[in-house]
């Protein structure tokens, strides 16, 4: 549900920002004004939980993967804002470092996992579960229930976001500037992955986490029992309607903007629909939106019904399924073979049970060495091990190539952010391929002048974008999506062949993708992490703000460090690959035990802050080191900026 | 034995009682003094609520009955909610968590050893000086850049106490300071806090580790399993008495087979667990 950047046009990014901006100033002001300073640390964790659980993949069918957000379990653990505020965290820190989402497009993210969703689920939870006390197991229901649909209205905002691209932003000839799928095709596709697999997964994590809580008396956020809640819980749903409100303009923008330009042709473009003009227009090469309605009407709904009565079958199954999960410990218990049967004795404490004496190799005669050797099979378990330990190794990379002695790593944090955010900017506005070629020798240069490992450089750009953009841009060569000169016939029954302007959009696509990730992993690989955050302290962050995120990195990389041994642990002691079934079961249990982790860690933290002094209030040591070397560069980069926005104006 | 007589208490203790939300008592009914410049160890088996207690003698917990006094003063909720209380009391007392990893939260050491003293309204040069002396003094200058997870155990333990000693407190609080730590930097901590108790500091242990109460502990409070004070007393004398170490479980009675013969001793020190006899075939 990570949208990158260059997948949705600047101007999106921005309406993100600006929309985010207020919740963030509201939910920020919600927490230091309601919640006792013991809850920053608490925060701080909450959030590594959450990055922690996005990288809990699971499979979808077609070859793609979904993850949990966690945003509706710390809604219902913490209150919305610290939702808002955590998951926004986890969004800023992965796409900063991990190359998760955007940096630009953290606005609109942050709209739909850290905003939208703990918002819907904050207000489903509390319908559901009522006035019942913080231990009542229909809470933990509640957040099931709501951390599904929660996730799915994330989900689907993410799928309009991404579909209103090819109506808001195309050039003359109508070919999409960004994200090339109408909605016809985005929101089925994210719907569907969504409500039948991460959203349960979301789920069931949710509610057994809670219960797990309960179990250990925590109170819920907004029970009786805790602090006076239910009042900002209210204001703070207020504050989201008027933001729902503010955010209306967006649905107009999007039409009238579309008629707007359809506006002085408008009239001679309704023949585009009738055969005549269609033929017309295919003759010519011109496309248009002549296009959509056919695809809507054809495609669309069947998928959408489709994929919302798998939903509703699932979601009814899942209230049957958390019950089950609940009563499992009790009575589930099944004899191995060779341990039941005997009659024995009580052991005296301390004293070995027989079977302990016996070599392995007794304990199972039908099992020899030489038997059968299958060769294992890589699991999910396998998949999320990888992911742990590779994003583990990315962070140290990072740390290391940061130390390097070249040109990037000499300049200050704060001009590196500033130049390199704005270029990358630069990259995603620019509409004209030879800027953007410049853009791209000039960000490779950069890599070269900073010393940079190159092939680990090329990897870490160009795999993220061949992962989001090559199931994107290779559809959108065909005629299908984009009529055209035909470059390549694939089949000529039904017609499909690769045009232009297809190709066009999509090699325009790639080359901006690929310059603006060349830039953020120029950022990244030149700055160790805590001046990569004081840097962004340029950016009117609030310092607080960015003291948690860098609290957040740290205890992230202590967690996912536990993760990893976790399953490293069930790992040696296994010796199939699990099933699906055990791995999802294994999989919500692990998240369930880091969260636990995670909140035994908290108390501790925040004694040790309260035990120095701290109040509520941070500082910080202060350093500068701004230099005439910053002043060159920071010059080089802006005339760089200015020249490739100006050119593409031009052009 | 001792070289400076303590009069004044630093600490006083009284019929404390602590629980846990939703659990049973962690500490019952315990009472005892800190003497201004004593060195003492409190000791007692895993879970007898000796964390809990430094806990609350660094007002983090706060107990349900009974009260705990620094220098006369109550140390409860109310009174640490006052700004210059609160700053009193952090700036004497220093609180060395056992797990190192909780204690550094900052993004470089340098941060770290700031931290506390920044927070504590020293001026930025006192700061800088501060965290130059102190890395100096506990040789971990060239650690000063680095994050704190890239850092081994010894190393954390080290910045975790500069961490500390940067604020300048009259009295430490060290919960488990050996645990997990190699020979060599037991030897260097045992080292390090005698050397600030002949500066002058107090020093407050929890641990169950007999050899470091042996070598730098003057006193010893001693809990048993009922989460209540079985003993306090001088370490030597304290010690001497096995059966009551036997009784709350600091230590054990250890089998041996040499040959033939059986034979059983009494073991507290882990060293002596690897020790040799020459009889062994």
């Amino acid at each position: 549900m990570h949208i990158p950047d260059s997948m949705i046009s600047p101007e999106t990014c921005a309406v993100g920002a600006a929309v985010m901006a207020p919740v963030w100033f509201v939910a920020g002001k919600q927490l230091r004004r309601s919640l006792p300073t013991k809850h920053i640390p608490l925060l701080a964790i909450g959030t590594a939980f959450c990055f922690t659980i996005m990288m809990f993949n699971i499979p979808v069918p077609g070859g793609t993967t979904v993850h949990p957000v966690g945003a509706v379990l710390l809604a219902v653990l913490l209150g919305p804002p610290a939702a808002i505020i955590g998951v926004t965290a986890a969004l800023v820190v992965q796409a900063l470092f991990f190359m998760d989402g955007g940096a630009l497009a953290i606005g609109v993210n942050s709209f739909t996992m850290a905003f939208s969703m703990p918002i819907c689920g904050w207000f489903v939870y509390t319908l559901i579960s009522g006035r019942t006390p913080s231990n009542h197991p229909r809470r933990a229901i509640a957040a099931g229930i709501a951390s599904w649909i929660g996730l799915n209205v994330a989900a689907f905002i993410t799928a309009v976001v991404l579909g209103i691209q090819p109506i808001l932003y195309h050039d003359a000839s109508g070919r999409a500037l960004y994200f090339p799928f109408p909605l016809s095709v985005s929101i089925p596709a994210m719907l569907f992955a969504h409500m039948a697999f991460a959203g349960v997964a979301e789920a069931i994590v949710t509610a057994s986490v809670v219960r797990y809580m309960q179990s250990r008396n925590f109170v819920l956020y907004g029970t009786s029992e805790g602090q006076t809640a239910s009042k900002y819980g209210l204001s703070l749903l207020w504050a989201g309607l008027g933001v729902m409100a503010a955010l209306t303009p967006l649905g107009i923008l999007a039409k009238g903007d579309a008629f707007g330009e359809w506006g002085v042709e408008g009239l001679k473009k309704q023949a585009g629909y009738l055969p005549a003009g269609f033929l017309r227009v295919e003759r010519y090469g011109w496309k248009g939106f002549a296009l959509f309605p056919d695809y809507l009407s054809d495609k669309g709904p069947l998928f959408y019904i489709l994929s919302a009565v798998i939903g509703i079958a699932l979601a009814s199954g899942l209230i049957l399924l958390v019950a089950k999960l609940f009563v499992r410990n009790k009575s589930e218990s099944s004899p191995d073979e060779w341990d039941g049967g005997e009659p024995r004795g009580k052991l005296r404490a301390g004293e070995l049970p027989e079977w302990l004496l016996r070599s392995p190799k007794d304990d199972n005669p039908k099992e020899t060495q030489g038997g059968e050797d299958r060769t294992m099979k890589r699991g999910w378990l396998d998949k999320t091990l990888e992911d742990l330990s590779a994003s583990w190794s990315v962070a140290m990379q990072q740390e290391k190539t940061a130390k390097l002695d070249g040109a990037l790593q000499r300049l200050d944090p704060r001009t590196k952010v500033v130049s390199l955010l704005l270029l990358s900017l630069a990259a995603v506005m620019c509409n004209q391929a030879y800027i953007l070629a410049g853009l791209l020798f000039f960000a490779w240069m950069l890599a070269l002048l900073s010393k940079l490992p190159m092939p680990l450089f090329f990897k870490r750009v160009v795999t993220p974008v061949a992962f989001f953009i090559l199931p994107i841009a290779i559809p959108s060569t065909l005629n299908w999506v984009h009529r055209g000169h035909a470059l390549l016939t694939i089949s000529s029954h039904p017609y499909i062949c690769i045009t232009l302007e297809g190709s066009i959009t999509a090699g325009m696509f790639l080359m901006r993708m690929l310059c603006a990730v060349s830039f953020v992993a120029l950022l990244s690989s030149t700055t160790v992490s805590h001046q990569l955050f004081e840097g962004m302290g340029m950016l009117m962050v609030p310092r607080t703000f960015l003291w948690i995120l860098e609290m957040t990195y740290r205890y992230m990389l202590l967690l996912l460090r536990s993760a990893e041994e976790m399953f490293l642990a069930r790992k040696s002691r296994t010796v199939h690959a699990a099933d699906t079934e055990e791995a999802r079961r294994f999989l919500s249990a692990s998240m369930g035990a880091l969260f636990v982790k995670s909140m035994n860690l908290t108390e501790d933290i925040h004694g040790a802050m309260r035990s120095r002094g701290w109040g509520g209030e941070t500082r910080f040591l202060r350093r500068s080191h701004f230099s005439w070397r910053d002043l060159t560069w920071g010059g080089l980069f802006m005339l760089v900026f200015l020249s490739s926005i100006i050119g593409g104006f031009i052009g | 034995m001792d070289s400076v007589c303590p009069q004044r208490s630093l600490f006083e203790v009284r019929h404390v009682h602590f629980a846990y939300p939703g659990g049973d008592a962690v500490l019952d009914d315990i009472s005892f003094d800190v003497l201004e410049g004593a060195s003492m160890a409190m000791m007692g088996a895993n879970g007898c609520g000796k964390s809990t207690l430094l806990k609350a003698l660094d007002g983090l917990l706060y107990p349900q009955k009974g009260s705990i006094r620094f220098l006369g003063e109550e140390l409860s909720e109310n009174a640490l909610k006052s700004d210059a209380f609160n700053r009193w009391f952090r700036r004497n007392v220093g609180f060395i968590f056992q797990q190192s990893d909780v204690q550094l939260f900052s993004p470089t050491v340098e941060e770290e050893i700031a931290f506390g003293p920044l927070h504590l309204n020293l001026s930025p040069t006192q700061v800088k000086r501060r965290v130059e002396d102190i890395s100096e003094m506990l040789e971990i200058t060239h650690l000063l850049q680095r994050p704190p997870y890239l850092m081994s155990g010894g190393e954390k333990k080290k910045v975790a106490l500069a961490s500390v000693l940067s604020l300048n407190p009259s009295v430490l609080l060290l919960d488990e300071p050996s645990a997990g730590l190699d020979p060599r930097s037991q030897m260097w901590l045992v080292e390090t806090l005698k050397q600030l108790h002949g500066a002058g500091k107090t020093i407050v242990i929890a641990t169950h580790d007999l050899d470091i109460v042996n070598d730098i502990a003057d006193t010893v409070v001693i809990f048993n399993e009922m989460h209540r004070i079985e003993a306090v007393g001088p370490v030597k004398e304290t010690l001497q008495n096995t059966e009551m170490l036997l009784r709350v479980n600091l230590i054990h009675e250890h089998y041996h087979r040499h040959g033939d013969e059986i034979h059983s001793h009494i073991h507290a020190h882990d060293s002596e667990h690897k020790h040799q006899h020459d009889d062994v075939e």
